[in-house]
């Protein structure tokens, strides 16, 4: 290491670095803010966290198979990056996308269908978590190749550019995938062709089991972009209006300086990697210390120390988003699994359908 | 009418594609400034620009990805791999994403995206430039695959590869793009899934495909001549999907059947044709049905043992001569 | 009243074992508090609690297993709490995890298709060590298919499938035949030469620059050197036949002979007799016909001489159908004269004629050759003293016929002139004894000596 990383390194694993505060800081909230969308985001974060908190439960219920990566300790980051973009903008992300999903304007129901495997789930029960979909709001997709995402939504802002659009494509994936092969390609091709594209990494500081500097030369990862003279910056996933912030600054820049651009949102995991990991790896007091940078009630407190929330809304969100929750449950409960006749459909394209401009 | 080189229909085809369709562009490694490193693209950079003919880095994984992308949002990219052997480095671009994102996400989002590349060895290119990998793609619902095997079919099929709405891997061959042949004026189309009849025969059924299907065409009109054996030649044209009732009719007429392919023999195409006739046409075979196929070695690089690795006319004649019926109808 | 079910804590997991449990009956639970763990098919695990209670009831002590969605705790107001806890059982397992486990599990849990499609597809792999590890079978290599054996002596036909849908088609007998395919297989080429063989008489020319020089056939005997005193003349179809078929006589079936010496003098005059009364138009009844009609009476009597070998069994046949031999151009032929005993001699001769004709014609059909249950060859015309004749396989025996001559023989001590003639007969030995053969021969000799019990 020189001496600049070793200063770096000196420096900790922070996560209060660039933008916004950690959640223990009483700080102002902005002036310009509007209740309303603060009280959304604030109904958003915690639909997010029901929604996650139900999605374990119907899996320990075997209502859910497979595979099930949860967004649970990063609601700030999920509303942060989907507030900062615009409903023409698309969106790819990987696997842990349920909540991006909701965010992006997918009803939790279709979510849930999906999640159970149903025929109104929002691919039909083809998908299932890990591959969510929904072409009218532009969210293309998860994605189960660590990295797979990376190329298709280089090559959506491919398309935009060819076309003169001044759509966005903003392209989540985790830390582990910095490491591959495919991050250095896309942002390779991105950067030569000057793609409207923002990689936006969810540090959560694990891999799986893996700490993010175990598996990366670079424990910042935002500090990659360098490779490629690409504006990159990194900001306190905790902090949903920063997050918001640091994706609307990148689209912006996309928009009109026809650039990519790399965002790092530092955030924690609160549980294991999937559903199904006991999570022995992590060190105890670190879990500890993770969950007590609960981003929701962090943002709560703003609130409420601004005047814009108080108990009695806080309970009317809180019964809202679990009525919401539970809804989504009895429909996807009652949807039907899709018959066995359809199993050959959509193995291929009609061939006469017109593939414009989407 | 006209004769024009394998070389010249491609570059023909895509020209008129880019100018028909302006959703339609080209990508893929020295296909621009260079013109291609086997002159496909000759001249099309300067007709239309760095916007329609798109240079790539060296980076398969990023760029057919990338291409992928560009299909999901409506555009109809046509990727040029420079040869097969590094088509691996995409590998899972092509088959996790390209071939399943229509389906697994229910129907919504096509992908139109076609992917050239040419196959086969001989020039002494050694083990991981001689390559014959299409049936990888073959065994993979998503995908289509075909292999013309004429100028006159790959015009046609290129055409029905950049229209439809579906990714393909399009095949061809290294040996093949100096040859020649005829191809009609106008707009045509081949559909995929057809195979072609390329000549009637009683004796015995020779099912080929790319370049092998041509030397079999060749094979089979010496030996009529010198032998009197009156041999058919089927040529596949598709590999996916796969003109199954054209080759089944075939061996019921002549009820024996020999595959020419030049990949290697195990797991490769002619298993799946062996083991499809044998379970359509099983009451009509008078003999088990051969595969003739390259000698399963890496690639060597000196001359004569790339000589004796490779399949071709000498061992699809021997072949013949074992299976002959000895009476000729 | 929320039940606290197992839950499925992985993607292979089929069931759970308390291994502690961390509230007792009577504890108040919150939404998401930690109450037991719980040891799966990968890991240790913990279960939450989705509900907010008094925990009133544990229904699975620690130490004991239960499959996934099953009951282990009730939480409630508190009325129904348990007074004691119930014993923890020693880590004694609960299910033996056996077949029947498993089927518990297909009962009791009453969830989505997808769990139960988990039971089924994953049920070798649930869980614990007391399950013993299911022995992987010895893999035996697949025998190679055996190859280049020709119709071999198990009597496994090897044959096309395309051969033997043809020969089906047409009634030929694949045992009749010799195969010339791959692996000594029969193939289509030797049906249609043995089609061809029924249909054309006259020798057809095989093909023979063709035939030699791209398939170079062991059957095929062309010579490449023209020697100035030799001339080669290839073999039709028919003959080629022929000399496959006696060859595999000879060599697989273990003849033995009989002969005796009949006196036709009687025989003779009766023939005379019936050829008197024949009009113009009528038939003529022959010496051969007489005889044709003697073995079958004499077959209805001995029916093991009217059989045949087969898979080491032997075949009796009902019906009594005789091969009369014809010399014909380039070679010969045996068309069969069916249901011998029944028709009267006068038919027999008909018909023998009419067959005689279509030889000499190349008209025979397959089916005036198949079925053939014994064979007469008759050289009598030829003046031969006695000869032997080769079995026509499938058959047990052949006659062979000589010529009737005049002899003395002593009746009553005193020297007669009498016309005998001598036949033998040829049998197999695996089918026939050498006494069952005498005594056969014995009753023919009786008809012929006797020949008005030949009328009727």
């Amino acid at each position: 290491m020189n001496t600049e990383q070793q200063k770096r390194a000196k420096a900790g694993a922070s996560t209060s670095e660039a933008r916004g505060s950690s959640g223990t800081d009483v700080a102002t909230l902005p002036a310009n803010e509007k209740p309303e969308t603060l009280l959304h985001y604030y109904h958003q974060m915690l639909l997010v966290r029901r929604f996650e908190e139900k999605t374990s439960e119907m899996y320990t219920k075997a209502r859910i198979g497979g595979y099930c990566h949860l967004n649970l300790g990063e609601e700030a980051t999920v509303v942060g990056f989907c507030e900062g973009l615009e409903p023409t903008d698309y969106v790819y992300t990987n696997y842990r996308e349920h909540g991006y999903a909701i965010c992006r304007g997918i009803s939790s129901d279709a979510v849930m269908a999906e999640l159970f495997g149903k025929q109104d789930g929002c691919a039909h029960g083809r998908g299932g978590s890990m591959h969510l979909f929904d072409l009218q709001r532009r969210f293309m997709g998860g994605y189960a190749i660590v990295g797979g995402q990376l190329p298709l939504a280089t090559g959506a802002a491919f398309a935009i550019a060819y076309r003169g659009g001044n759509e966005v494509v903003a392209c989540q994936m985790g830390d582990g995938t910095t490491n591959g092969g495919p991050f250095f390609e896309s942002l390779n091709l991105a950067k030569i062709y000057h793609l409207p594209v923002i990689y936006f990494i969810v540090n959560n500081q694990y891999g799986m089991s893996t700490k993010a500097d175990q598996g990366s030369a670079v424990g910042e990862l935002y500090r990659k972009a360098c490779a490629f003279d690409m504006r990159s910056e990194r900001v306190d996933g905790n902090d949903v209006l920063a997050v918001r912030d640091a994706v609307r600054q990148a689209a912006k820049f996309a928009r009109e300086q026809h650039e990519p651009s790399l965002i790092e949102a530092v955030s924690y995991r609160f549980r294991g990697h999937s559903v199904v990991d006991p999570d022995r790896y992590r060190d105890e007091e670190e879990v500890k210390r993770g969950r007590a940078q609960d981003p929701i009630p962090a943002f709560a407190k703003r609130l409420m120390d601004a005047g814009m929330l108080d108990e009695q809304e806080m309970q009317r969100i809180e019964e809202q988003v679990e009525q919401e929750v539970d809804e989504a449950v009895r429909f996807a409960e009652e949807s039907p699994f899709p018959p066995l006749e359809t199993l050959f459909d959509h193995i291929y394209a009609a061939d006469d359908v017109q593939t414009g401009e989407k | 009418m006209a004769e024009i080189t394998f070389r010249q229909a491609l570059h023909d085809t895509l020209r008129e594609e880019l100018l028909r369709d302006e959703n339609v562009f080209l990508m893929g490694e020295e296909i621009g400034t260079f013109e291609g490193s086997y002159k496909i693209t000759a001249g099309l950079l300067k007709e239309f620009g760095s916007k329609r003919i798109v240079d790539t880095p060296i980076a398969e994984n990023g760029f057919v990805g990338m291409a992928t992308g560009a299909a999901m949002l409506g555009l109809r990219p046509v990727v040029e791999i420079m040869t097969i052997n590094f088509i691996i480095l995409a590998m899972d671009e092509i088959v996790n994403h390209a071939a399943k994102i229509h389906y697994m996400f229910g129907g919504q989002c096509p992908v139109p995206l076609v992917i050239r590349t040419p196959g086969g060895g001989g020039q002494q290119l050694s083990a991981t430039h001689s390559q014959n990998l299409e049936v990888w793609f073959a065994h993979v619902p998503g995908l289509k695959v075909v292999a013309p095997s004429t100028p006159a079919d790959a015009k046609g099929l290129l055409r029905t590869a950049i229209r439809g709405n579906n990714p393909v891997i399009y095949l061809e061959n290294l040996a093949l793009y100096n040859s020649k042949g005829e191809v009609t004026d106008g707009d045509y189309t081949i559909p995929f899934g057809k195979a072609k009849v390329t000549k009637e025969g009683t004796d015995l059924t020779v099912i080929s495909y790319s370049r092998m299907a041509s030397v079999a065409l060749d094979v089979a009109r010496r030996m009529e001549q010198e032998k009197h054996l009156n041999i058919e030649v089927v040529d596949l044209r598709s590999l996916r999907p796969l003109d199954i009732e054209t080759i089944v009719n075939s061996v019921r007429k002549t009820n024996r059947a020999i595959v020419f392919e030049e990949d290697w023999r195990s797991y490769g195409i002619g298993a799946e044709i062996a083991a499809t006739l044998q379970e359509e046409a099983f009451d009509d075979l008078d003999a088990p049905i051969k595969r003739v196929a390259s000698v399963e070695v890496p690639l060597p690089y000196s001359k004569p043992l790339e000589q004796a690795a490779l399949t071709g006319a000498k061992q699809l004649i021997e072949a013949i001569n074992e299976l002959a019926p000895r009476r000729r109808r | 009243m929320p039940e606290v079910n197992m839950p499925r804590l992985s993607d292979t997991m089929q069931e759970g074992t308390i291994t502690r449990w961390l509230k007792k009956p009577g504890d108040t639970i919150k939404k998401g508090d930690i109450i037991a763990e719980v040891e799966t098919d990968k890991a240790n695990m913990e279960v939450e609690a989705y509900d907010a209670g008094t925990l009133e009831q544990i229904l699975v002590n620690e130490g004991d297993t239960a499959p996934i969605g099953q009951v282990i705790a009730i939480i409630g107001s508190g009325a129904g709490t348990q007074k004691q806890p119930a014993a923890p059982q020693a880590a004694a397992k609960n299910t033996p995890t056996t077949a029947n486990g498993t089927a518990k599990e297909v009962a009791t849990t009453s969830q989505a298709p997808s769990a139960n499609n988990q039971v089924a597809a994953t049920s070798s792999r649930s869980t614990e060590a007391s399950r013993p590890v299911a022995s992987t079978q010895v893999q035996e290599t697949a025998r190679p298919a055996q190859r280049e054996e020709a119709l071999s002596g198990d009597g496994k036909l090897r044959a096309s499938p395309l051969a033997r849908r043809m020969a089906e088609e047409h009634g030929v007998n694949l045992h009749q035949l010799q195969g010339t395919g791959p692996g000594g297989r029969i193939v289509r080429d030797d049906i249609e030469d043995y089609l061809d063989l029924q249909r054309t008489a006259p020798a057809t020319t095989a093909q023979p620059e063709s035939a030699a020089a791209s398939v170079p056939s062991a059957e095929v005997v062309a010579p490449e050197v023209q020697l100035a005193d030799v001339e080669v003349i290839s073999l039709s179809s028919m003959q080629k036949t022929i000399a496959r078929r006696l060859t595999e006589s000879k060599q697989q079936v273990p003849h033995f002979y009989i002969g005796n010496e009949i006196d036709m003098t009687d025989a003779l005059a009766l023939r005379q007799t019936l050829n008197a009364s024949t009009g113009e138009n009528g038939v003529k009844v022959s010496v051969n016909d007489l005889i044709v009609k003697a073995c079958a009476l004499a077959l209805e009597k001995f029916p093991e001489v009217n059989s045949s070998w087969k898979d080491s069994q032997f075949v009796r046949h009902k019906r009594i159908n005789i091969g009369i031999a014809i010399d014909i151009p380039g070679g010969l032929i045996v068309p069969v004269l069916k249901d011998a005993n029944i028709k009267g001699v006068r038919s027999l001769a008909r018909e023998a004629k009419a067959l005689a004709e279509k030889a000499r014609s190349g008209k025979l059909t397959a089916d005036d050759l198949q079925g053939g249950t014994f064979s007469i060859s008759n050289l009598g015309m030829m003046d031969v003293t006695d000869f032997i004749a080769v079995i026509n396989p499938p058959e047990a025996a052949i006659m062979a016929v000589a010529s009737a001559r005049k002899t003395f023989v002593p009746i009553n001590d005193q020297p007669v002139i009498r016309d005998l003639m001598h036949v033998t007969i040829s049998a197999d030995h695996r089918i026939l004894y050498g006494a069952t053969v005498a005594r056969f021969l014995h009753e023919v000799k009786g008809l012929l000596e006797q020949p008005y019990s030949l009328l009727g």
